[in-house]
């Protein structure tokens, strides 16, 4: 036991000092002097890093970026020491340098067997120097040859509402990760992307939601004619139908006949991959594929720009032709003697059809019968044919000017209500199709259109509790897409906006397609214009307003502290 | 201008105008003994049309102020806010103000009653706007929606014009009939009018008197005369 707690005393072999004994019998200092288990490593070393996106070069793999003393770049720097594979590395640490000095120091502890069964343990300092040197994605972008291809996403409509639209579904598909920049345009937006591919799936995605065609053309930017290797630049000029939501149509007589013989006047209710029209007098709904239209194009003749208000007075609601065509067969017998008496004397026959309730006489069914075999009608379920009286609200209580339209909104409106349409008989239309139309009767003087909710409208900003996220767009900050105006005119853009925010409130189906968040502002700051009215009271929006429940609202995901990386990643 | 036979109206209006005096006239080769009612007789107008379709082509509406008052009798009803109901007082016209009718509360047998208990309404351009949604549309079925008046036209003057004003309201039967005169009024008077109504309908429709099938001119109690074939 004495023996180990007092270790055996020697000599050194070289120096003759008297120390600890150990194997190789050299005392510390000559083991240092002769020995240096670090001379195989190389002091000095190198890394490349980009100025412009701070990204540290990394051998084979390419550029990443790396923190400053964190792990990856002391990785990246054990990886740069040459000779470090011969010996054994025991601890690598970082000793502080100043950022400007370009320099970055690592400390090292290595091992290494210097006679047999015995190691050799000593520390060491490598220094890197960091130079510049440009990556190639900056070098693109210093360049501008930043992108490959571009989309060209055109419509040339008066409004704005289907690029709001366009930029909800695109964010909603994260598509806008993909690209290198995204352009407002007069008449549309430019999708600038990095790789061909990139493109192609963008116009794919486009393709699903909008009728568009788009025509191809490639620019040679430079060739190789030794090695046969040539880079381009694609160009996907897209025109997606001048078609949109709420627009009155005269359709092409042939076309008309196509779409199931459908009157040539029509509205259109969606534009999805395709426009969904609908005859306002019989409910004969038909669809449009983006295709036949472009074989056959035409433009609409008036837009929802062009809607006036108008009172609804009355509602009579009228038989549906095609859909009673089965309780027709049976109620054929028992009905007939009725029916006949009805036929003779039409007001009596009203007022027994509103107590008969779903029964319905043959008498117009007749009339309704030979409709369908006409037409080979396909109607709507969800609409209903109405006649109902309107007066203009410009007119109204001013003078007596009233009237009676087919519309087929008989199921949203009641006596009372407000509803959009347009007014035919004041416009001028400049149209060969409308002018041979209106020739033969064939348009009506009032259309409805939509249901009008005035009084939720008037104050819709403030009480709206959800809200949606914009696209940041170069030069233009996060307005999103609604920056994209011909002439910037500010209250058509608000105009715009209002109206697809209207048009998601009224439609499910439409809301369904995009996200929406909750908006937990409180109500004055979510006005954007200062003319509220302070007094207005939510007692008396009516009782339908379009309000969005907040089961479909999301919650907003927000960055504690957002950096300007985090802005910066955004934008891309 | 108008298609009328003027021999044929003649003869009609003379013939009207003997049976409602009680004296005897023949029509169709029959002999009639006229009566003399206890009551101003009405002369009523009746049209029938001929080439329209009541479902596809527009249903057209419109009224037009004769020159004299076919129905004095008519009982108009003021619909109207303090000013006008006052006036309305003051003149011994029927009168509802906003209240009233919200007492009606949307009740459609309420409404139906006073839609029938007056031929006529006016309403002041405040109250107008709200009568939809107080009254529904029972009103507008009757084809009794009020008139507007302006805060600063005269009431008695707008309720006049109301009584002399005829309306068209197309419905979905092709018949059509209107008052357009009374037996108390001059000859002159009632043709005149009588004359005015037509063309007027015949400028709503679509091609005019060639829509037009038939019409028929009869007093209240008496036999009618076709005026136009």
């Amino acid at each position: 036991m004495a023996d180990v707690a007092a270790p055996a005393q020697g000599v050194c072999c070289v120096c003759g000092v008297s120390m600890v004994a150990n194997r190789i019998n050299t005392c510390a200092q000559c083991l240092q002097t002769n020995h240096d288990v670090t001379a195989d490593l190389a002091k000095n070393g190198v890394l490349m890093k980009c100025k412009g996106c701070e990204r540290y070069q990394k051998p084979q793999t390419g550029w990443i970026y790396c923190a400053p003393e964190s792990k990856g770049l002391l990785a990246l720097c054990l990886k740069k020491i040459k000779g470090l594979s011969k010996v054994h590395l025991v601890d690598a640490s970082f000793i502080w340098t100043e950022e400007h000095s370009k320099r970055i120091k690592v400390k090292l502890v290595v091992q290494d067997e210097i006679a047999r069964q015995v190691k050799l343990q000593q520390a060491c300092v490598v220094e890197f120097v960091v130079q510049n040197k440009m990556c190639e994605d900056c070098h693109m972008q210093e360049a501008s040859v930043t992108w490959n291809s571009v989309v060209q996403l055109r419509q040339k409509v008066e409004h704005k509402r289907t690029f709001l639209y366009l930029e909800q579904l695109i964010l909603k598909h994260q598509l806008d990760s993909r690209t290198v920049r995204v352009e407002p345009m007069p008449d549309g937006v430019d999708f600038y992307f990095a790789a061909r591919n990139d493109a192609v799936r963008f116009l794919d995605f486009v393709e699903t939601v909008v009728p568009v065609r788009y025509k191809t053309s490639k620019k040679i930017i430079s060739q190789d004619l030794k090695s046969n290797i040539a880079i381009h630049n694609f160009t996907y000029s897209t025109e997606i139908v001048p078609i949109c939501r709420d627009d009155a149509i005269c359709l092409p007589r042939s076309m008309a006949q196509k779409l199931g013989s459908i009157s040539q006047f029509v509205l259109c209710q969606a534009v999805t991959n395709v426009m969904r029209f609908i005859d306002p007098v019989s409910c004969q709904v038909a669809e449009l594929s983006g295709e036949r239209y472009f074989q056959q194009p035409f433009r609409a003749v008036l837009s929802s720009q062009r809607l006036v208000p108008f009172v609804v007075l009355d509602v009579q609601l009228q038989e549906m032709p095609a859909l009673k065509e089965d309780e027709e067969e049976e109620n054929d017998g028992d009905d007939e003697d009725e029916a006949d008496a009805q036929a003779k004397v039409g007001g009596k026959r009203r007022r027994r059809q509103k107590g008969r309730g779903k029964k319905k006489t043959r008498g117009t069914g007749k009339l309704a019968n030979s409709l369908l075999s006409v037409s080979g009608a396909n109607l709507s379920a969800s609409h209903r044919i109405a006649l109902v009286e309107v007066a203009r609200e410009d007119d109204f209580g001013v003078n007596d000017n009233r009237f009676f339209v087919y519309t087929h909104l008989g199921y949203l409106l009641k006596p009372g209500d407000m509803a959009l349409g347009y007014d035919m008989r004041t416009v001028n239309l400049n149209d060969e199709i409308t002018d041979e139309l209106a020739d033969k009767d064939g348009i009506p003087d009032i259309v409805l259109v939509r249901k009008h909710y005035p009084k939720w409208r008037k104050n819709a900003a403030k009480r709206r509790k959800w809200k949606l996220k914009s696209m940041v767009l170069d030069g233009k900050g996060d307005a999103g897409f609604g920056v994209v105006s011909t002439v910037e005119n500010h209250a058509a853009l608000e105009r715009d906006r209002e109206m697809f925010m209207r048009d998601i409130e009224e439609d499910a189906e439409f809301r369904a397609k995009m996200n929406i968040y909750k908006d937990d502002r409180p109500a004055k700051d979510r006005a954007t214009t200062d003319k509220l009215d302070d007094d207005d009271d939510d007692d008396d929006i009516e009782d339908d307003a379009p309000i969005i429940g907040v089961e479909s609202m999301l919650d907003e995901m927000k960055l504690s502290a957002p950096t300007s990386k985090d802005d910066d990643a955004e934008s891309l | 201008m108008s298609k009328l036979n003027k021999e044929v109206l003649d003869d009609a209006l003379d013939k009207i105008f003997a049976f409602s005096a009680g004296e005897e006239i023949t029509k169709d080769g029959e002999t009639l003994q006229g009566k003399k009612r206890n009551f101003t007789e009405t002369l009523e107008l009746q049209v029938t049309l001929k080439n329209y379709d009541p479902r596809k082509d527009k249903r057209f509406a419109g009224s037009f102020k004769l020159p004299t008052v076919p129905r004095p009798n008519l009982k108009v009803c003021v619909l109207g806010n303090d000013v006008h109901c006052e006036q309305a007082k003051d003149l011994g016209y029927a009168h509802m103000s906003v209240d009233d009718l919200k007492k009606l509360n949307k009740n459609k047998k309420l409404v139906k009653k006073l839609a029938k208990k007056y031929d006529a309404f006016v309403a002041s351009q405040a109250l107008i706007k709200q009568i939809p949604r107080l009254l529904g549309p029972g009103l507008n079925r009757a084809g009794k929606f009020p008139t507007v008046v302006a805060p600063s036209e005269s009431l008695e003057a707008k309720v006049n014009e109301v009584k002399a004003q005829i309306k068209f309201q197309m419905k979905k039967v092709l018949c059509l009939s209107v008052a357009v005169g009374n037996v108390d009024l001059s000859r002159e008077e009632n043709e005149i009018n009588l004359k005015l109504a037509l063309n007027f309908l015949a400028s709503l429709l679509k091609k005019s008197w060639q829509n037009i099938k038939v019409a028929y001119l009869k007093s209240t109690m008496g036999p009618a005369f076709q005026i136009y074939f």
